[in-house]
């Protein structure tokens, strides 16, 4: 590791724990602390959004799929996350309407569908889907990000993700506040890293029309040993993808994305419901900066090196022009860019998590009322444990643990899709409609996917769009075989001047009234 | 850059600010200030919050 590289690195780190601290000093109540205290600005949380969405696999895995598939990349894989982003205004308008709005997604279930209830399944079966699915996606940004490191510094990979680990369990354990402070810091050297690099190597490439007049010709093979590039193809809208499955991947991941659970829970944090429907939109405009800047790295990056080293996957797309074809500070930078990206994504999902233990399990379920702050010290301490579970077994995942990650999105989309779509849209959705939804989505979807990989199935209809089929129909089917949900539960959504009794049940069901 | 993919891209990423702004315009209309309501559809509306917090 050179001594550029180290100072920015040392630079890098003390920040982000001084933006992280300023967060401690802004949580002095539960509310602070789980959600902002619903009051957090919109620059704030454009911030903290934009730098959870861009995650180490947007910046090493987007370069890297655009070096060896080419266009496909954007028009059959991201544009389905970027529609994401189009849709959460749909949520937003109606999610943060209410005057103190559930604090998580699955107290938004509990408040919602079961408003009555002493101790809600909802939302203890909200939490353990989002609990499962940051467990895995922590344990695997970790592993990548240190092993990345780790070969880039020459350090070794424990001592990677130890230091990788100390920093963002230190930030996630001070809370809402922490997280989005820090990520605000995190979105501007990501933006810094990227943009640097991309105006770095794209002179170096030919400028703007030579890059992509030589990209369209391109006929090596992307890595060693594998077949050649069909010249032309890298520049086609479909690449080796048939319009069905694209379709049915841009589905998908539009509305699949927009209901992972970190989103909604930022609409949430918002000041009032105008700024929760600026957050996604917003995001918009720097997330079109980085991905501009990581398009023009991947496809610069392929006419600079035709085929990578031997022994290296197009994954190393990013960091070979960090180390290799930029000065050594701009490279620093782009390493400390690359860091941000899986830091800022890890201490949000260690955060949510972390709070879903604490607040939607154990608060929910424990039959005495925990005091507050008592249950602030738990939190930290759940966040800790979280954040440390996941490092202790990132050393050496166990190989399901990779097989059931790539489910993750598929069960979050599949098990709040018509709770948040549909049940923020029909007054008539009640809680038996949920549960038949939060169940079998996942259920279908994972069955689905099993039996698709296996060849034992079609792949014309992707696995998380049967998984939405199934809970929807049966969802509208139980909402008219029982009784529609109460007025409680649903007033708070639609009007802003809500019944003396809707807020009498919704204080009790949030345990604030005896 | 191919022209389609250009399109399918910001078409993408800015398609959601035709029903967004409708929203932030419903909402304006609506006339509720605790969401935002402010006399501008494009402005954040941050009276109520910053009187709770005693800036105004």
């Amino acid at each position: 590791m050179t001594f550029v590289m180290l100072l920015v690195l040392v630079v890098y780190f003390a920040l982000y724990v001084w933006f992280g601290r300023a967060g401690y000093r802004m949580s002095r109540t539960l509310a602070d602390y789980v959600a902002g205290s619903w009051d957090i600005p919109l620059i704030i949380l454009l911030g903290t959004f934009t730098a959870t969405w861009v995650s180490a696999v947007s910046v090493i895995g987007f370069p890297g799929m655009t070096y060896k598939l080419g266009l496909v990349s954007l028009t059959g894989i991201y544009a389905g996350y970027f529609m994401a982003n189009s849709l959460m205004p749909i949520i937003a308008y109606k999610l943060r309407r209410p005057e103190k709005p559930p604090a998580t997604v699955p107290e938004f279930l509990r408040l919602r569908f079961e408003p009555h209830v002493s101790r809600s399944g909802l939302q203890a079966i909200g939490a353990l889907v989002m609990v499962v699915g940051y467990f895995l996606y922590v344990m695997l940004q970790a592993k990548a990000i240190a092993i990345l490191l780790s070969t880039i510094t020459g350090l070794p990979y424990i001592l990677c993700l130890a230091v990788v680990a100390a920093f963002v369990i230190y930030v996630a354990a001070g809370g809402t506040f922490s997280v989005a402070v820090s990520d605000l810091y995190n979105t501007v050297v990501i933006v810094l890293g990227v943009v640097l690099c991309a105006a770095f190597v794209l002179p170096q490439a030919g400028g703007w029309s030579n890059m992509w007049s030589q990209f369209a010709t391109i006929s090596t093979p992307p890595m060693v040993g594998a077949a050649a590039t069909k010249a032309g193809s890298l520049v086609s809208f479909l690449g080796p993808f048939s319009v069905s499955y694209v379709v049915g991947l841009f589905i998908s991941s539009a509305f699949g994305g927009s209901v992972a659970p970190h989103w909604p829970s930022r609409m949430l944090y918002a000041r009032n419901v105008k700024t929760a429907i600026w957050v996604p939109l917003a995001s918009q405009i720097p997330i079109l900066v980085i991905y501009a800047a990581l398009l023009i790295c991947g496809v610069a990056g392929r006419v600079l090196v035709p085929t990578m080293p031997p022994g290296k996957d197009t994954d190393w797309i990013m960091p070979l022009l960090f180390t290799q074809f930029v000065p050594s500070l701009i490279g620093a930078i782009g390493i400390a860019a690359l860091l941000a990206a899986a830091i800022s994504t890890i201490n949000s999902m260690i955060l949510h998590g972390g709070l879903a233990l604490s607040y939607d399990l154990i608060r929910n379920l424990s039959p005495k009322k925990i005091p507050d702050e008592k249950l602030v010290r738990i939190s930290r301490l759940l966040v800790i444990a979280v954040g440390l579970v996941a490092t202790v077994l990132a050393i050496k995942p166990p190989a399901l643990i990779a097989i059931m990650s790539a489910y993750v999105f598929g069960w979050w989309g599949a098990c709040f899709i018509v709770p948040l779509y549909v049940g923020l849209y029909w007054k008539r959705l009640n809680r038996q409609a949920v549960y038949w939804a939060a169940i079998s989505g996942p259920i279908v979807y994972s069955i689905t996917n099993w039996l698709i990989t296996k060849k034992m199935m079609s792949d014309l209809i992707p696995s998380i769009i049967w998984g939405i089929l199934v809970a929807l129909v049966g969802a509208v089917i139980c909402s008219f075989v029982f009784k529609p949900a109460p007025r409680e539960a649903w007033e708070p959504f639609e009007v802003a001047d809500v019944s003396e009794e809707t807020k009498k049940v919704w204080l009790k069901a949030r345990g604030e009234l005896a | 850059m191919p022209a389609e993919t250009i399109l399918l891209w910001l078409g993408t990423q800015f398609c959601g600010f035709i029903w967004g702004i409708y929203f932030l315009w419903k909402i304006e209309k609506s006339g509720v200030k605790r969401w935002g309501s402010c006399g501008s559809t494009l402005r954040l509306g941050y009276e109520v919050a910053n009187q709770r917090l005693g800036k105004e």
